[in-house]
């Protein structure tokens, strides 16, 4: 009875609250308090796909939705970001019936990494993708060490997991997995570099021997081909890899076979590709399908947008502060465009979910790759500018190749009037869509 | 002049933007016209501390920081000579907790420490979060940053700061850090000599006057830096009301 009632009450406060703003975890908070194992006494589908990771849940846990839903199954996924516990029930009973029974074929659930724990207690899914884990959000992570040994509660034997190959920590992780494991991975190509960029990473020593790792390549960050010189840890066998990227052309293939196309030119959607492709094949879907589904995605990825501001090219990239990896994505991209170039970077708030604004992390990402990336100009905007404008000076930034000013407005004045080249702004989420929506207005 | 500047367990001990000390610090010292040479040195690295002028170690995860404690004890003797020759060690977030009487982890377990100071350490089962704004008598203006940390130090006889925002050594504490002779301790956590200009210029000329009695020190343009600090403090005292 109580289960009903949390369902009934459930699905009023989702519909109430669609009208208004759409994505919330309350129904999901409310149905549990009403009925607290509302999660065991729920009735599964036949597949349940859980996706976690520092970067990426949603973008690969869209990708994978699009790919079920165009391969004739029904999807139930929570989409508007809530991957909290409260958001996976909000999702579940949006989902089920009035028996509880849930009425799509497939969930696909994107959790935030500390929260896998209480979400898979109750309800464990088919496959779990681990996509990458690094750095994070310090003030309220503490470090890796504290959600790593969360993750690690989430995990047992049962599940099936796919995990990113290339990064050292996921293995760490998963080493004492006996279950099933597919891994998948990106093979050396024309972006990788073969030496360090920074002293400070992730992780640098065997977790069995303590010997210092050995990198035969790096992507970004800890990501690459690892291994411990005494043969104790090392990258494993990449069942599904990608090969022969072609960023210009915007393909690459699946261990050598297989030719995927790109929706842009990212390394990360490379990842978030694959992490899907992986999928794709552990449950029986035609290469062919799984393709014909990829040219058909239609989402607008969140981190990446083409503009033009006065026939310039204008790339807008979204970086998340307070993770370092994110940046780096983003300014090794900026670097793989070579030509004369001018950026804009900055935020006015460290982060949306407190109100601390700890600066540490500026000096944890690798700006230095500016240094030798063609530069005209770098444009500091927001509350913090001098801050970014600082660490850009320690990253060997000409001083007076940089320009700070307060708001986006004066920015987008000034790049207009004394910058040259395609423009790339790398910005935080709290003001990259004004930006994006102020550059379109102006070219108008 | 010469500097010689060790970076201890820069890739353990580096949780939170550590890094961007010892790049302040060599760019100050080289504005001042000195060689700075660092040495990035980790576990099982042969380590001299009678050429080093300065020592930095940043804070790290509470089982890096034993690991480290571990390793560094091969050197105690050195490092306590080194702290009574007047030389320079600055220790940021948990990193100072090693160069006390112990420390004691979650399980109850008492790890011995260098035991170079009377202070000891605890781990506790919660973070301890919190913007900083710390004065000390050293210089004008205080000292802004950040803590993150799961352990507290007590039974401090030499605070280097008062609190005036910020959570300090333990909860309600009105002090933090630890300083003797020019070691200084501190749970302020990333660039704090990125983010205080002045808390620098002062180590600076210490470092300096100390191995070079005539040295004059010689004004730098620090506006960007100067104005990133003055921008904080601003949007600190904003919060506080």
């Amino acid at each position: 009875m109580r289960k009903v009632i949390a369902i009934i009450l459930g699905k009023i406060a989702k519909q109430v609250l669609k009208r208004r703003d759409g994505g919330s975890a309350y129904p999901g908070a409310l149905a549990k308090k009403i009925c607290p194992d509302i999660l065991e006494v729920l009735i599964r589908p036949k597949l349940i796909v859980a996706v976690t990771a520092t970067n990426g849940k949603t973008s690969t846990a869209t990708i994978i939705t699009n790919m079920l839903s165009q391969n004739g199954y029904t999807v139930g996924f929570n989409s508007s970001g809530t991957n909290t516990d409260n958001g996976v029930i909000t999702l579940l009973i949006d989902s089920c019936n009035l028996k509880g029974q849930v009425v799509k074929d497939a969930l696909v659930l994107e959790v935030d990494e500390r929260h896998t724990k209480e979400v898979f207690k109750h309800l464990q899914p088919d496959y779990l993708i681990i996509g990458n884990i690094t750095r994070d959000q310090a003030p309220r992570n503490g470090h890796l060490d504290v959600v790593m040994t969360a993750m690690k509660q989430a995990l047992n034997d049962n599940m099936h997991l796919i995990v990113n190959g290339d990064d050292p920590l996921i293995n760490k992780l998963t080493l004492n997995h006996k279950g099933k494991i597919t891994y998948y991975g990106v093979s050396k190509n024309e972006a990788s570099y073969v030496k360090a960029r920074v002293t400070n990473l992730d992780i640098a020593y065997c977790p069995k021997c303590h010997a210092r790792l050995e990198f035969k390549y790096f992507h970004y960050s800890n990501t690459g081909d690892y291994l411990c010189p005494n043969g104790d840890f090392k990258r494993p066998k990449i069942d599904y890899e990608a090969t022969k990227i072609n960023y210009r052309y915007k393909h690459f293939y699946i261990n050598d076979q297989i030719k995927l196309p790109m929706q842009n030119d990212i390394l990360f959607h490379i990842y978030n590709t694959m992490a899907a492709f992986t999928l794709s094949q552990l449950i029986g879907l035609k290469p062919e399908d799984v393709i014909a589904s990829l040219k058909n995605l239609s989402f607008s990825i969140i981190r990446f947008e083409k503009l033009k501001l006065d026939n310039r090219p204008c790339t807008v990239l979204s970086c998340k502060n307070e993770t370092p990896n994110s940046y780096d994505q983003s300014l090794l991209y900026i670097k793989r465009h070579r030509e004369k170039k001018t950026v804009v970077m900055g935020f006015n708030r460290v982060c949306s979910r407190y109100t601390w604004s700890d600066l540490g992390w500026l000096w944890d990402a690798d700006f230095e790759v500016l240094k030798d990336s063609n530069i005209d100009k770098i444009v500091c905007v927001g509350k913090f500018a001098y801050d970014v404008a600082t660490r850009l000076i320690y990253a060997g930034i000409n001083t007076d190749d940089i320009i700070i000013c307060q708001t986006l407005d004066q920015a987008i004045k000034i790049i207009r009037k004394k910058t040259k080249g395609p423009i790339y702004a790398a910005l935080n989420f709290d003001i990259v869509r004004q930006f994006a929506t102020e550059v379109k207005e102006v070219t108008l | 002049m010469k500097i010689v500047i060790a970076h201890l367990y820069y890739d353990l001990m580096n949780l939170y933007g550590e890094s961007g000390n010892v790049k302040a610090l060599k760019k100050y010292l080289e504005e001042q016209g000195v060689k700075v040479t660092i040495k990035f040195l980790s576990l099982n690295d042969t380590m001299d501390f009678a050429t080093y002028d300065f020592v930095y170690i940043g804070a790290g995860s509470e089982n890096n920081r034993l690991l480290v404690l571990k390793d560094l004890k091969r050197y105690q003797k050195d490092i306590k000579r080194f702290i009574d020759e007047n030389k320079f060690i600055l220790a940021t977030g948990n990193a100072h907790e090693i160069f006390g009487q112990y420390i004691i982890d979650l399980n109850h377990k008492k790890h011995k420490a260098l035991s170079i100071f009377d202070y000891y350490a605890k781990d506790v089962d919660f973070r301890i979060v919190d913007e900083v704004y710390f004065e000390t008598p050293l210089v004008k203006k205080p000292l802004i940053g950040f803590q993150n940390q799961a352990s507290i130090l007590r039974d401090n006889p030499h605070p280097l700061f008062t609190v005036i925002m910020g959570v300090g050594s333990y909860p309600n504490s009105k002090t933090e850090g630890f300083r003797y002779h020019n070691f200084y301790g501190t749970y302020i956590t990333g660039p704090l000599l990125i983010r205080n200009p002045h808390f620098t210029k002062y180590l600076v000329k210490t470092i300096l006057k100390n191995k070079y009695p005539d040295y004059k020190y010689k004004n730098i343009n620090k506006n960007i830096e100067e104005t990133a600090y003055r921008n904080f403090t601003k949007h600190l005292l904003s919060i506080k009301q």
